[in-house]
């Protein structure tokens, strides 16, 4: 392999931050992707429990059955919060303390959604270690809150940055990229929200006729699909 | 272009320069991390008193305030806290990361060049694969006549899990690690890795990690082997906490890393470096860790979920909770054979890269080798349930299970070809890593037929759990991944270290380990197809022979290994002077000098032709020649001490 010297002033020049700006997105992507196979085989396993329901103790009767008010309400917030952050984002060029404000927003919101996912493990009406479901709902919440103490951390470190003047703008690449984090933390809470209601749509239905019934009635039977298992 | 520029991140307003970072070293590691795992000991101990998990939740936490104790005593979070806070790193704190005029000591702290965590990462393999090795020699030592008694059942049955996790640990890392690290920044003509810090992170996870893997010895072995198959991981002693903690640390570090490699690869090729150009080590090490970014989460979830069997009373994997082993033997393999491909892929495509070099020739159909890795790549997440088959899980998808399994077999031999067909009548120079390319296509030969042969449904029901199956992934694993890595030690020893590996005491301990190799492995073919079970302590007087052989073979490889590592120590301190291109090869790691200047390159390479054009009328354009390292360093900043 050849090569040969670049003598001109590009070459010698620094790099830009534009430069940086992109590697780092790429980076923050990638590591998204490994987040996203974490994500996926956190529902699968949901899911795979679900329909093969071992034993038919997946869940079985006389055990609660977790809200879907708490996931759903805590992914509005997620998405509120990341969508506060972009419109401060979009509007970063006419005021910094307009972004602030908006930042600011975004952040509590966040801290907010960690705060209802940690009273939402609290208020379960079941212990982790009830059945496969209990354990697999807890795990989807407990990866939330994690998702989301991350997010608190990346939220409040660009309010801090924003607030000492230590951003390019708009444009500034830590700004956008820990929008690009914001948004996959609302889709995987979406994700977690998602798997919850395809699950409990089937909690506590009757199987099959060849099939005992595991007595669980906490859904209505209405809502049942046929021959759902 | 200054060294100073190098590691130039653009902060708008850093912090101070200096400060307690600078004093941060392993050893402040390993003080606050014993710290942090005495507290997070008596924590656990108050919360989960008298739990029925209480010895678990305790040596979890034990383990897990020693990682953060550790990582946060060397330094690793002080970027991000300076980050968070608005304080960037200044200049100047990232140039005493680098390791700019530091000496020894930089392997001791959380250097940040490539080329420091290149060589920490060999250290590392190299410690692995010795305590992995030394495990082999104990288990083929009691293996060496029936009922031997030289170990015990429960010891056995440790060793044996231990060995084979230290060892598929170690060859994960073994190529993308070192050579991934030192070799392929210099390679693609870029300063750095695109992530520098992140890269040390990866580098230093790991060895948080070997003292929270080897505590497993010390709290009740890993029963289940290294694959950790439920429900017995539900049931095995804290020495399974061990074995969960290690592989949840090593999966961050294995995510962090892939990052990091592809990102670089990616978005830091030299100008001119087109993907036509680019050599075929950097794709072999591209593939490796693009693989392994989405197939580690999902080991890391199957870990996850055992931990909250283990100590919350989770029902993930317990039937009588609605649990399903499969879904662990799903999550894992979904990890473990891609995994496979991880370990080879850079080990196969390093010795591709040295044959053109030895063979004096273009390396044979470039694009073949890039079809063939990329159709491993597609393939290898679509084979999974092949390790399942005995298991009952979907005998419907048997058969397209085995269909995938074999055909992956036709990239593969792709990549045999293109060797075969770059040794075809090349003038070939016969030095040690050209003998580890002739020794890794005979011993991949034997492991790809022999998986064919499990991939077949109604044989692997025959031979599943034998020792023909361990036999057929060492291989494949050592026989050609491992022989790959210590060809590409053997290549890019020169660079760096600046010495040469001694040539007779090389030669001396590859014919001892590979002919010690062919040894213990077509022995163990025999007893496996005989009917030996694989992880058994006692066997039939039966099987003698074949095992007494076995062990003799595991000898002679120990035996070529200490060889090896006596040549590697004594090469390193008093070997011959390397010049800056021993081999005469033509790309870009060659064209700096030794020492390689802390920046690299003091002037940007432009690439204008093809990294194999051996034998070949120029193209053109300008001479062949290096590119002016060193001369644009403006103030001499550029060499190391």
């Amino acid at each position: 392999m050849s090569t040969e010297s670049l003598v001109n002033k590009e070459a010698l020049a620094p790099e830009e931050p534009e430069d940086f700006g992109e590697r780092w997105r790429t980076g923050a992507i990638l590591l998204i992707v490994a987040d996203v196979s974490f994500v996926v085989a956190l529902s699968f396993a949901f899911l795979y429990l679900r329909g093969n329901d071992t034993q038919t103790s997946f869940h079985p009767g006389g055990t609660g059955v977790a809200s879907l008010w708490w996931p759903w309400v805590i992914a509005a917030v997620m998405v509120a919060s990341y969508l506060a952050y972009r419109f401060g984002l979009e509007a970063h060029e006419p005021g910094r303390r307009h972004f602030l404000n908006a930042g600011v927003l975004g952040v509590g919101g966040m801290f907010s959604a960690l705060v209802l996912t940690i009273v939402e493990m609290y208020r379960f009406p079941f212990h982790v270690s009830d059945n496969a479901y209990s354990s697999a709902v807890w795990v989807l919440a407990a990866g939330n809150v994690f998702h989301l103490l991350i997010t608190v951390f990346l939220g409040l470190g660009i309010v801090i940055r924003v607030q000492r003047r230590a951003t390019r703008g708009a444009r500034d690449w830590h700004v956008r990229i820990v929008g690009i984090w914001y948004a996959w933390v609302c889709i995987a809470a979406v994700i977690g929200a998602l798997t919850l209601t395809v699950a409990n749509g089937t909690v506590g239905c009757p199987l099959a006729p060849d099939q005992p019934d595991p007595g669980a009635r906490s859904v209505l039977v209405s809502s049942c699909p046929s021959a759902s298992r | 272009m200054t060294v100073a520029d190098t590691y130039k991140t653009d902060p708008i307003k850093g912090g101070t320069d200096g400060g307690v970072m600078r004093r941060l070293n392993v050893g402040t590691g390993v003080v606050a991390g014993i710290v942090l795992a005495v507290v997070f000991n008596l924590a656990a101990k108050s919360l989960a008193k008298n739990a029925v998990h209480e010895v678990d939740v305790r040596a979890t936490a034990t383990m897990v305030g020693w990682a953060i104790g550790f990582m946060a005593g060397l330094g690793a979070f002080t970027g991000p806290f300076r980050w968070m806070i608005g304080a960037d790193l200044t200049h100047a704190d990232e140039l005493f990361l680098a390791g700019k005029d530091q000496g020894v000591g930089r392997y001791f702290r959380f250097t940040t060049d490539h080329k420091v965590v290149g060589i920490q990462y060999l250290v590392l393999t190299m410690v692995m694969l010795g305590a992995g090795g030394t495990m082999a020699m104990l288990i083929r030592t009691d293996l060496i006549s029936p009922n031997s008694g030289f170990l015990g059942p429960q010891t056995y049955n440790s060793l044996v899990g231990l060995h084979g996790l230290t060892m598929i640990l170690a060859t994960i890392i073994m190529v993308t690690g070192p050579f991934g690290n030192f070799v392929v920044p210099l390679m693609i003509g870029a300063r750095d890795m695109a992530f520098p810090r992140l890269n040390a992170l990866s580098l230093w996870l790991l060895v948080a990690m070997l003292p929270v893997l080897y505590s497993a010895a010390f709290l009740g072995g890993i029963p289940m082997g290294w694959v950790g198959y439920t429900p017995i991981a539900d049931q095995g002693p804290a020495g399974v906490d061990s074995y969960m903690i290690a592989i949840l640390i090593f999966a961050v570090s294995t995510a962090v890393a892939g990052m990091n490699i592809t990102t670089t690869i990616v978005t830091m090729r030299a100008r001119g470096m087109t993907w036509t150009r680019t050599p075929i080590f950097v794709y072999g090490v591209l593939a490796s860790v693009v693989l392994a970014l989405p197939a580690f989460p999902m080991f890391m979830a199957a870990e996850i979920l055992l931990l909250v069997d283990r100590l919350m009373g989770g029902g993930f994997y317990v039937p009588n909770r609605g649990g399903q082993p499969w879904l662990y033997q799903n999550l894992f393999w979904l990890m473990g054979h891609p995994e496979v491909y991880v370990i080879l892929i850079p080990a196969v495509t390093a010795l591709m890269e040295l044959t053109a070099v030895f063979a004096r020739k273009p390396l044979y159909s470039f694009r073949v080798a890039v079809l063939s890795i990329i159709g491993i790549v597609g393939l290898s997440v679509t084979v999974w349930a092949h390790h399942m088959f005995a298991s009952g899980w979907a005998p419907d998808l048997n058969g397209p299970f085995m269909l995938t399994t074999e055909m992956i077999s036709i990239p593969t031999g792709g990549l045999f070809l293109v060797i075969l067909g770059t040794l075809w009548r090349g003038r070939i120079w016969t030095t040690m890593p050209m003998m580890c390319t002739y020794a890794m296509l005979w011993n991949f030969i034997i492991g790809g037929i022999t998986g064919i042969y499990l991939s077949d449904v109604p044989l692997d029901y025959a031979l599943h759990g034998s020792m023909f199956v361990t036999a057929h992934f060492h291989y494949t694993l050592m026989g050609a991944g491992l022989t790959g890595a210590i060809g590409a030690l053997a290549y890019w020893f020169p660079k760096m270290t600046g010495r040469m590996l001694g040539k007779t005491s090389g030669f001396v301990s590859f014919w001892l380990v590979q002919i010690g190799f062919n040894v213990t492995f077509l022995g163990m073919f025999m007893v496996g197809m005989e009917g030996q079970p694989r992880r058994v302590v006692h066997f039939d007087s039966a099987y003698h022979t074949g095992n007494l052989i076995s062990t003799i073979g595991a000898y002679c490889i120990g035996t070529g290994m200490l060889i090896l590592l006596y040549d590697v120590v004594s090469s390193w301190r008093h070997g011959e002077i390397a010049p800056m291109n021993p081999w005469g090869a033509k790309t870009l790691e060659w064209t700096v000098p030794n020492p390689i200047p802390l920046e690299n390159f003091a002037v940007l390479p432009v690439v204008t032709e093809d990294a194999y054009g051996y034998g070949e009328p120029a193209e053109v354009g300008p001479a062949p020649v290096p590119a002016p390292v060193g001369a644009g360093s403006d103030r001499g900043e550029g060499a190391m001490a």
